[in-house]
């Protein structure tokens, strides 16, 4: 019967079996129903009697002596087949399955395998997925470090079974302890351990369950990674992804905080499982043992508590007559089965109770030898925020090789005002209980040490670039005060800031921070000097070098990033620069203890993204980045503030990008007037905007103001950046532009002229603007009917466009226009209609038909028939 | 099947506590074990007493999980929905281990009755009981849901109306129905 057809019989039933026996059969007559529905109805209602008694005890007094033989059914399974093995006995049951041992029934090879099957009872289609998800998972990793999938099937009733490669030999934390490991051989074989967690997260595949009785070294020497049953695939839809964490059960002593508070997971859970395996191998306690035998609350601990150095818990425990607390977790795990102690099962929980058992082992362990680095490296990997962990395994494992050869390690100890924090988020209550006045004093005490102390490191690191400065100085220092042997008074700062940079690799070798902090001080000189390859250059040697120290979230590198993508920018790689944008807006819009200067950067990130998507015709996407923008900067303090009518200017782009000169021209202004009350009306960017509100007025064809604004501008430049700099260039490009568009033909060639030499000075390769001064001339030369020279120019201008777009492009189109203009002129038809026909193509692609320029071309083609 | 950790019985709890959906499902091996055996426990005790309530076995499990874990849990009545399911597969899995009887003969009625037949008997009717419920699952999910509570469960109409939102009138009248419907199932 169908579901709806049996609710509707069920209704009327119940309906009817409330009335008294004798009104029954009218009131069911009398229904507006099919005969087949009141038909259904009566046949049960005739039952009523025989069914009155039924199930008037409960099942359980039905069924109590089927228990009166306490075996398990589950065990039942010993001897039987499954597909193509033999099972042989039970290795442990935990979760939703039992692992079995098994081994082949048809004596191919003599191989031992290990089953795991779903418990009969869990076989619903929500688990069934899940299984079936385990199995996927464990098909695509073939790595020599992780057991490997060897089969998968049903069984006859339907259950679902995957086969894995058995693995022989003992849990990590075993091993270790049986063989008695050094410390550098436990970090080798963690090691080893890591290889394969970093091989799964290639697979896009997070294990989520790391823990020691995951991890199985074999008999000779090779761990190995098991169970990947509530493992996540990384990108996988949601609905999936969804359902796996909702049957996940993890182990709470190794997982993360992010795993209690139910965030979302990511690789950097795993960094932190491994981090609390290897605290374990290392000093054979967990970072909360100690709470937990105190509170008996690991959660909180987990969340709150600031874990011991390693080498901290490893004296204390040296030093206390009992080896470890025999709190209740261990007493909970007292072997129950005597198995073969070397034969360990194949993950699960049997597991856990041989190993329980035995006492952790450390005195193998000199805590000498954890001192420093290796407590650097435990705690970054365990830090209570993702983001301050290892960003990868592959770096977390990199850090422990680079300490077993000797190399210094990226890992430091948390900061002070880190900890300092956790002491007060920690303590929070009972400061408060104790009144407002010691919660005063207690922050009061901490920020004076925190503040000691960075002025301490501050001023060591700042004597250091100090004194590396003031070689690069004396560079132009002639006197025999000059303490650098290259002395020359002629030299410039770019001249002194080349020659210091082949030094400074050698000199300040051991220095990595202070070379970081110059590599980006001379990064950001090189930008103001126009000299943009060679900032970019010295910026991503100082971004590689940050990412080394502080790992690849940190506020210096994006600050490189931020200058390399305006460096980008000014040369038109606006893929690239939007790049390098991204990740410094990522990074601080997740960022928290931001300082002003952070946030100027953030500013300037985002002003510069909206503009790129603006002359990509974006606009949407570029008014919100510029809001953004916006918000940030208002919110900036003292010399800061700078930047808010920087931002203005980026706003008014937007508007010039569309076309909406007027709109562009008042927040142009608006933005200069910003800049003279801070009393910058002359600085460079006072310049920029004095050329961009000229460039209004040209497009509101309002030369004369265009012209006397350009000519402002210029002499900005000339003062700040220089003649001979991109944006002077750029300047008198615009000044050319409008003194042909008035018909002024030959001031109008004299400067594009001028400038094309100091331009081809500025980009010998080329660049955009050298092709546009070509096209201006090519126009200028037309005009005046040098169709020769005119030819020239444009086809210099086409092949350097072509070679840095791809067509259909608006520019390329515009050249190729021009140049069938030019041959039209000179009677050269064939190839004329070549050029217009491309460019009619072009237009029409990116325009459509209506737009003016396609008109154009075609009128143009009109001419040659 | 491993002892609960306390630690993961408090987190489960806790989840289920604020709300959170899949709390149900990580409890389910835990409920299951404790279940069965509690079920052990009871089931071992004297033979004399003939109407053994499940409801005191499955109050005992609850009891006995809330304490350990140490979480003060309010949601009790939706415990005894998982653990009906649950105490309805531990039975049926241990019926079926036992049901070695041919099918066709003469259905029982799951009454006071019924205990004098033989096991293998109760067992296969058992097996059939809970396959005609999953059939009655496929038209009607709830009604299904309300006699797996009061036959596996053991839990009163007052308790079923209450983990399930509805009233006692309800349950009264789909159980009423379910009964006749699922009789004639059994002796087709």
């Amino acid at each position: 019967m169908q579901s709806k057809d049996w609710k509707k019989v069920k209704n009327i039933l119940q309906d009817v079996l409330e009335l008294p026996v004798a009104e029954r059969s009218d009131f069911l007559k009398n229904l507006d129903l099919t005969e087949d529905i009141k038909q259904e109805v009566s046949a049960l209602l005739s039952i009523e009697n025989e069914a009155e008694d039924m199930m008037n005890v409960s099942a359980a007094s039905l069924t109590r002596d089927f228990y009166n033989d306490d075996e398990d059914i589950n065990k039942g399974l010993n001897g039987k087949t499954i597909g193509s093995y033999q099972i042989l006995k039970e290795l442990g049951t935990g979760g939703m399955g039992a692992v079995y041992l098994a081994e082949r029934t048809d004596g191919e090879f003599d191989q031992k395998v290990a089953i795991k099957m779903l418990r009969r009872e869990f076989n619903t289609s929500e688990i069934r997925k899940r299984f079936k998800h385990e199995k996927e998972i464990q098909a695509n990793l073939v790595h020599p470090n992780i057991a490997r999938l060897i089969d998968a099937g049903t069984t006859e009733d339907d259950i679902p079974y995957i086969v894995m490669e058995y693995i022989q030999g003992k849990t990590i934390d075993n091993y270790c302890h049986v063989n008695g490991l050094s410390v550098e051989d436990r970090l080798k074989l963690f090691n080893k351990v890591c290889e394969a967690v970093a091989f799964a997260h290639r697979n896009l595949i997070i294990h989520r369950d790391l823990k020691p009785s995951n991890i199985i070294v074999s008999e000779n020497g090779e761990p190995k990674l098991l169970d990947f049953g509530i493992s996540k695939m990384l990108g996988s839809d949601i609905k999936e992804a969804q359902t796996v964490t909702k049957l996940g059960v993890m182990t709470p002593e190794y997982a993360s905080p992010e795993q209690i508070k139910g965030e979302s997971v990511t690789t950097s859970t795993d960094i932190y499982s491994l981090g609390i395996i290897l605290f374990e191998l290392l000093t054979g306690q967990k970072p909360y043992d100690d709470e937990f035998a105190k509170s008996g609350n690991i959660f909180k601990a987990i969340l709150e508590n600031e874990p011991d150095r390693p080498s901290d818990v490893l004296i204390k425990a040296q030093t206390s007559d009992i080896s470890i607390p025999e709190n209740e977790k261990y007493q909970e795990y007292k072997v129950t089965e005597t198995d073969e102690p070397k034969t360990v099962p194949l993950g699960e929980d049997a597991t856990q109770k041989l190993i329980k058992n035995t006492k952790p082992q450390f005195s193998v362990t000199n805590p000498k030898k954890l001192v420093g680095d290796i407590d650097n490296i435990i705690l970054k990997s365990i830090r209570k925020e993702p983001d301050r962990r290892y960003g990868t395994v592959e770096q977390f494992s990199a850090d422990i090789w680079r300490h077993l050869d000797g190399m210094p390690v990226i890992a430091r100890p948390a900061t002070f005002s880190y900890r300092a924090s956790k002491f007060i988020k920690r303590n929070k209550v009972g400061v408060i209980a104790g009144g407002l006045i010691l919660v005063a004093v207690v922050a009061g005490i901490i920020t004076t040490l925190w503040q000691a102390r960075i002025a301490r490191e501050e001023a060591e690191k700042a004597q250091k670039i100090n004194a590396f400065l003031q070689n690069v100085l004396n560079f132009s220092n002639p006197h025999w005060l000059s303490s650098n042997p290259k002395r020359d008074r002629n030299a410039k700062i770019v001249d002194a800031l080349d020659e210091s940079l082949k030094t400074i690799d050698t000199e300040l070798a051991n220095e990595p921070e202070v070379q970081a902090e110059i590599l980006l001080t001379i990064g950001k000189t090189y930008m103001g000097q126009g000299k943009y390859e060679s900032s970019q250059e010295v910026l991503e040697k100082a971004l590689k070098k940050f990412n080394q120290i502080y790992g690849t979230d940190n506020p210096k590198s994006m600050q490189a990033r931020v200058i390399i993508g305006e460096s980008l920018f000014l040369r038109s790689k606006f893929k690239e620069a939007e790049k390098n944008y991204l990740e410094a807006v990522n990074y601080h819009r997740k960022s928290f203890d931001e300082t002003d200067e952070n946030r100027k950067f953030l500013a300037m990130a985002l002003a510069y993204l909206s503009n790129i998507y603006g002359l990509q015709g974006d606009i949407s996407k570029a008014e919100k980045l510029n809001r953004e923008s916006m918000e940030v900067a208002e919110n900036l303090t003292g010399k800061n503030k700078f930047v808010i009518p920087i931002v203005m200017g980026t706003k008014a782009n937007v508007f010039h990008f569309q076309g909406k000169y007027q709109e562009a021209l008042e927040k142009y202004k608006e933005a200069l007037e910003l800049m003279k009350v801070q009393g910058n009306g002359e600085s460079f960017e006072g310049g920029q905007l004095l050329v961009m509100i000229g460039a209004c007025y040209k497009g509101l064809k309002k030369y004369e103001f265009a012209e006397e604004n350009l000519i402002k501008g210029y002499e900005v430049y000339k003062k700040t950046v220089g003649e001979k700099d991109f944006f002077s260039t750029n300047a008198k490009f615009r000044l050319g532009q409008i003194y042909f568009e008035q018909g002024k033909l030959e001031e109008s060639e004299k400067i594009l002229k001028e400038n094309l030499i100091v331009q081809r000075e500025l980009f010998p390769d080329g660049h955009v603007y050298n092709a546009y001064t070509e096209i201006m001339l090519g126009k200028i030369y037309t005009t005046q009917e040098k169709y020769i020279e005119s030819e020239r120019e444009l086809r210099k201008a086409l092949k350097y466009l072509s070679k840095i777009y791809n067509e259909p492009h608006n520019d390329i189109a515009l050249v190729k226009v021009s140049l069938g203009s030019n041959l039209i002129a000179q009677q050269k038809f064939e190839e004329a209609e070549k050029y217009l026909d491309s460019a009619l193509k072009s237009y029409v692609e990116i325009h459509g038909e209506e737009h003016p320029s396609v008109k154009e071309v075609r009128q143009e083609l009109e001419k040659i028939k | 099947m491993n002892t609960p950790s306390k630690n993961e019985i408090t987190k489960i709890l806790d989840d289920w506590n604020d709300g959170k959906d899949d709390a149900k499902d990580r409890l389910l091996p835990y409920v299951y074990d404790e279940l069965k055996r509690q079920a052990r426990i009871f089931m071992s005790r004297e033979r004399g007493n003939h109407t053994l309530q499940p409801t005191a076995l499955v109050h005992e499990a609850f009891l006995r999980l809330s304490k350990q874990s140490g979480v003060d849990w309010k949601n009790r009545q939706h415990f005894f929905g998982i653990a009906s399911r649950l105490m309805r597969q531990i039975l049926v899995d241990h019926a079926r281990a036992k049901s070695t009887a041919k099918r066709g003969n003469k259905p029982i009625l799951f009454s006071l009755d019924d205990i004098q037949v033989s096991i293998e008997q109760r067992a296969a009717s058992i097996v059939d009981l809970h396959e005609a419920l999953e059939n009655l699952e496929k038209m009607d999910e709830r009604q299904a849901k309300i006699v797996e509570m009061r036959f596996f469960g053991g839990l009163s109409n007052k308790d079923i109306a209450e983990a399930l939102d509805i009233s006692e009138r309800t349950v009264g009248r789909e159980w009423h129905s379910a009964k006749i419907w699922l009789y004639r199932e059994l002796h087709k």
